[in-house]
């Protein structure tokens, strides 16, 4: 997923912040995880009245870690990458630190992976190579790569960038 | 060399995309990747399956004839007991995680599971646990005889082992845990755009379904086996009559786990089949929405059935009738299964290669047992089949040629897929035949034993019995040494063969046939572009 805002730092530059699919929504794991810890409690109550007096204690550790996992499952489906450009510099951060490119030295290029028609899209400037959006889907890394050189052609040539913006 | 060059220096570690770790050690102990995962579990399941199988074969060795010929009672009641621990848990549900590891991230699209150190925890934690329950073998007591049911006080009164039995219990209910937490987690946040819930393969969803029962069921074995516990060692009195505790109560506790454990091991074969048939009839599947909810409907049927198991040790006539009807209700949506498989097939252009063949047997031999367990539902007749042979040659249509069956299915199908060559087909006809004649050889014939009253679990029997032992002992050893050529057909198209194509199959549709074969060390690290074409039930709608 790409979401593409400017900044009050100049009228060219641009934020994009790139976020892995996730195919649920938090509101559908928690309704997922309640239905489950529903079945699962009253799996474990109505065994209790059978007798079983250990299994609500198991269920209930159980379904801790049930919940922990999914939450863990969860959180390391929300990396994201943030891609500032402005006049100053072209910031990639993302978990664990950030990279510092020159806005008027950066490339944007797509490098060929090691199987047959796989690329990666990369930011690169004096020998330094920064993969963005591996987690993106080929079409949603097509639009980036766009976005993303329009943008730096906006900073480079803010005049030209301007009146062709006019122009259309 | 150019972009290699600047390769080495991108942030993100994908130079490793199929260059596997380094070493044994790296590659399989602490392996991440869920094919290589998968494939552990496929093994050791394919191990224990010779140890189980190995240890059927002492059975029909010595029911071959009356009287007692090569082991003791005692040492045929320990491998009654290990032989269907071991084929349970340590053959059918590994099988059916490996097959789940292997197949779901390829059939939704995404790069791993989601929890890949977990995946491999609940790996390791099954040699362990195994390792435990076979070392009561060679103890002074032996290994557990009280029957795979462990109830009690008979599996109390065995020594030291039912401790060694509880903890790989343990071990295993928490492996399964961690595979069902692992599989849910995986199914719900990592299917890649486009693959909606109602677009999955049957089998993602048999397993979905599947996971959410292993985490409802566990809590309650692992409650009824730590109070099995807490009597042998601890003094208490859950069980023991003298100390006011009921041994009937134990029943009623483990059939509910034992009855949502017994769909946990046949749904995710389902799956499977729903996944066959379509590619060999080459037509979609007939009603995929209503094999989606005859699934969940199954699920959630075996949680109201326990007490079917137990017609026989007393209760009211109210409850008798209630368990009746509720188990008799359980042949409504599996008829719909089978009723939309067989309307798959209809005017369709089938071709019959190994897997369409495991796939066709299943769904006429699975129904045998369906039929069986049908019969053995109705109360009054119960009260005459339980416990016989009768119960034994149902419990093995569903369970053999079942869930048995629909594993080796499953691997046929997606083996080029795993291995890159195609496997002999001659040969995989051979066992398939060799199979089926023998699985009703062997089962076939316990029908007419149960019928005419010979009880389950004795070494020893009345001659009226001989001829259908007989027969039944020569079905299983021809089982049993068929089951050898199929090590050795794996064996052989992991060595080599002709080369699979991606697609392998000429009807089949659905993510895991985009990838090569075999499939990359790493796949789908980018999410794909679906469209609904690529998805085996993308455009079903019905």
């Amino acid at each position: 997923m790409i979401e593409q805002r400017s900044t009050p730092v100049s009228p060219f530059a641009r934020e994009f912040l790139l976020r892995p699919n996730r195919s649920m929504s938090a509101r559908g794991l928690a309704v997922f995880f309640t239905g489950l810890a529903t079945v699962a409690g009253v799996v474990s109550m109505v065994s209790a009245g059978q007798g079983n007096w250990f299994a609500p204690a198991f269920a209930a550790a159980e379904l801790a870690v049930v919940g922990l996992c999914l939450r863990l499952a969860w959180r390391r489906s929300g990396r994201c990458e943030r891609i500032a450009l402005s006049d100053a510099a072209v910031l990639v951060e993302r978990e664990p630190g950030a990279t510092r490119f020159d806005p008027y030295w950066v490339r944007v290029e797509r490098h060929a992976g090691t199987w047959p028609g796989e690329a990666h899209l990369v930011l690169t400037s004096h020998g330094r190579v920064v993969e963005i959006g591996a987690f993106l889907a080929e079409n949603e890394r097509e639009a980036l790569e766009r976005e993303l050189k329009r943008a730096l052609a906006a900073l480079k040539a803010p005049g030209e960038a301007h009146t062709d913006t006019e122009r259309r | 060399m150019a972009t290699h060059a600047a390769h080495a220096h991108t942030d993100h570690a994908h130079d490793d995309h199929d260059h596997k770790p380094h070493g044994f050690v790296n590659r399989w102990l602490f392996s991440t990747n869920h094919k290589d995962i998968g494939t552990m579990y496929l093994i050791f399941a394919l191990a224990m399956f010779f140890v189980g199988g190995a240890m059927a074969m002492v059975i029909r060795a010595e029911l071959f004839q009356p009287g007692l010929q090569f082991v003791h009672p005692e040492f045929f009641n320990q491998m009654t007991t290990m032989h269907a621990l071991i084929m349970i848990f340590g053959a059918v549900m590994p099988a059916f995680v490996g097959l789940a590891n292997w197949m779901i991230p390829l059939q939704i699209g995404a790069p791993d599971m989601a929890l890949p150190r977990m995946n491999n925890w609940s790996f390791w934690l099954l040699p362990f646990a195994f390792t435990l329950l076979l070392s009561t073998l060679f103890m002074d007591s032996g290994a557990p005889a009280g029957g795979w049911t462990m109830y009690p006080p008979l599996s109390l009164q065995m020594g030291h082992n039912i401790a060694f039995l509880i903890f790989a219990v343990h071990l295993m209910g928490i492996s399964s845990i961690m595979g069902a937490i692992n599989i849910i987690a995986t199914i719900l946040n990592m299917r890649a755009p486009g693959v909606d819930l109602l677009k999955m393969p049957l089998f993602t969803w048999t397993w979905l379904i599947t996971a959410f029962l292993l985490i409802a069921v566990m809590p309650v074995l692992a409650g009824a086996v730590t109070m099995l516990l807490t009597d042998r060692f601890f003094d208490t009195s859950f069980f023991n009559a003298a100390g006011g505790g009921d041994p009937v109560m134990f029943q009623h506790v483990f059939w509910f786990f034992g009855h949502p454990e017994v769909y946990i091991m046949i749904l995710p074969a389902f799956g499977i089949v729903s996944e066959i048939i379509p590619t060999f009839a080459r037509k979609p599947l007939f009603g995929y929405q209503a094999m989606v909810y005859a699934v969940a409907s199954i699920a959630f049927l075996s949680f109201i059935v326990w007490a079917h198991h137990m017609f026989t040790v007393g209760m009211p006539l109210g409850g008798e009738l209630y368990f009746m009807y509720a188990t008799m209700l359980i042949a409504v949506p599996t008829g719909v299964k089978v009723f939309n498989w067989v309307s798959t097939m209809w005017k369709s252009s089938m071709t019959f290669e190994t897997p369409m063949l495991f796939a066709l047997a299943f769904v006429i031999l699975f129904t045998i047992g369906g039929f069986s367990g049908l019969m053995l539902a109705i109360v009054p007749v119960d009260f005459q089949y339980h416990d016989t042979y009768f119960v034994v040659a149902h419990f093995h249509y569903v369970l053999v040629t079942g869930a048995v069956f629909g594993i080796i299915a499953g691997a046929y199908y997606w083996l080029p897929k795993w291995t890159g060559h195609m496997y002999n087909e001659r040969l995989g006809k051979i066992h398939f035949w060799s199979s089926t004649i023998s699985v009703n050889v062997l089962f076939f014939p316990q029908h007419f034993l149960g019928l005419a009253g010979m009880p389950r679990r004795i070494p020893d029997y009345n001659v009226a019995f001989a001829d259908f032992n007989m027969i039944s002992s020569i079905g299983g050893f021809w089982f049993g040494l068929t089951q050898l050529l199929f090590a050795y057909i794996v064996w052989q198209t992991v060595r080599g063969g002709a080369k699979a194509t991606a697609n392998v199959w000429e009807g089949a549709h659905g993510l895991e046939w985009t990838v090569p074969s075999p499939a990359p060390f790493h796949t789908f690290e980018t999410p794909p572009v679906i469209t609904n074409d690529m998805l085996a039930h993308g455009d079903v709608t019905h």
